[in-house]
């Protein structure tokens, strides 16, 4: 039976644990209620670039343009978003899951790399055979836009000089604290919405020509796909790690309730034997 | 009613949102919109056409008499419905006030050192240093602006 001594310290370290997990909960809470604002406030732009997009697509020949026409060849690249910090349940592990039953699926046999994002995937995909193409730290909610400028002009480039020919997004798109599912979003070539047609665009003046906008407007678009993906998997990170320290406190505090109780039978026994002691030399003494 | 308005005089109020990534930047009635188009600078008055435009990195400004209000913007479109409203939609969006012309200045002068050495490559990293360069030159331009006034 282990000495009281060694229970007590148990306790206070267990209760030092579960104080960490509480406060890692509440910050994750409060992060989570900005980068869900922070979604919210990007709907208007992606909804609105959506249409026009949507619009300009369907009244144009998509072969005529570069990032909507759909190539021949199959060489893929991946942007694999994940999180530099651990601490999140499956958040990662479902992405790196995914990613690996990608490539043993529908990529097995074809050329692809990976665009890392967030130093868990990396240090997942570093030691296997996989050829990174790039590795970035994971962006937060207020560098997430100039993580999206970046990425997007980089997957534009390799598009654009034809060195592949479709890219995906692999995220964790945010449904609740406790439920992201992973996706793997076609990137490039753009898929456009379907457009409802509510007015006749026939009548716009464009400028310069429809062609043209709609070619100034798909990396834009392509840009705030990042983003939002971006933001997305932020969030998902902070639910998952919201609910997984949420968990954890729980267990933790089911530990000390167990380790009371051990120690209060430990007590108990202690003073059963001390009493017992007391009272076997009184009775040796009347002899 | 899209046929009167779109017959409308100049210089009526209509209604312009700016919208950015970051959510939306404006809301308001004004009597004109200057904006940086891909072919140049262009004023936009009441009573437009429908319209959808590109727009670069430059200096968008609404309002003409009275109270105006100045941003430097980056790349983006214009675009005026049928009911005449005006939706400009923007991939970045400073308020004249707001913008720390210091900063930017540096920011200018440091993209411009990069593209200066760089070797005309036209892949991404150059492009986006471009971009930076011009939305730099926005934001200075769209500072001198404001505090000329």
């Amino acid at each position: 039976m282990p000495s009281l001594k060694s229970i007590r310290k148990r306790i206070n370290s267990v209760k030092n644990t579960q104080k960490i997990t509480r406060a890692m909960k509440l910050v994750a809470a409060a992060r989570l209620r900005r980068a869900q604002e922070t979604i919210l406030a990007s709907r208007p732009y992606a909804e609105s670039l959506e249409r026009v997009i949507a619009e300009l697509a369907a009244r144009t020949d998509r072969e005529a343009h570069d990032l909507l026409a759909e190539r021949d060849g199959d060489r893929t690249q991946l942007i694999v978003l994940t999180s530099d910090r651990g601490l999140a349940g499956s958040f990662n592990a479902q992405i790196t899951r995914h990613v690996a039953g990608m490539y043993a699926g529908e990529l097995e046999g074809k050329e692809a790399a990976l665009r890392v994002v967030g130093k868990k995937g990396h240090e997942y995909f570093k030691r296997r055979a996989v050829d990174i193409h790039s590795y970035d730290a994971a962006p937060t909610p207020d560098d997430a836009l100039e993580f999206s400028r970046t990425m997007s002009a980089r997957v534009i480039d390799d598009f654009g000089g034809k060195s592949v020919d479709r890219v995906y997004l692999v995220y964790n798109r945010f449904r609740s604290a406790i439920s992201q599912d992973v996706t793997a979003q076609q990137l490039l070539p753009v898929v456009p919405k379907a457009y409802e047609a509510e007015e006749s665009p026939s009548d716009f003046l464009y400028e310069p020509s429809r062609a043209d906008v709609l070619d100034h407007l798909l990396p834009l678009y392509v840009q705030i796909q990042i983003y939002r993906a971006a933001l997305e998997s932020i969030a998902s990170e902070l639910g998952s790690r919201m609910s997984a320290m949420d968990g954890a406190t729980r267990n933790a505090g089911e530990m000390i309730e167990q380790l009371s109780l051990q120690y209060n039978r430990a007590r108990q026994a202690a003073i059963t034997k001390e009493l017992l002691e007391i009272t076997s030399g009184a009775e040796s003494l009347k002899g | 009613m899209a046929g009167e308005e779109t017959k409308a005089p100049g210089g009526q109020p209509f209604s312009v949102q700016v919208i950015t990534p970051r959510g939306p930047v404006a809301e308001v009635e004004t009597d004109a919109v200057t904006a940086p188009g891909k072919l140049g600078e262009f004023e936009l008055l009441g009573g437009h056409l429908p319209f959808l435009t590109a727009l670069r990195p430059g200096v968008l400004t609404l309002g003409e008499s009275g109270e105006t209000s100045t941003f430097a913007v980056g790349a983006g479109f214009l675009r005026v419905d049928h009911e005449g409203s005006v939706e400009i939609l923007v991939e970045e969006a400073l308020a004249g006030d707001e913008i720390d012309a210091d900063k930017a200045r540096s920011e200018l002068a440091d993209t411009k050192e990069e593209l200066d050495v760089w070797d005309r490559e036209l892949d991404a990293d150059y492009q986006r240093i471009q971009y930076r360069h011009e939305l730099a030159s926005a934001q200075v331009e769209a500072h001198s602006r404001v505090t000329s006034r």
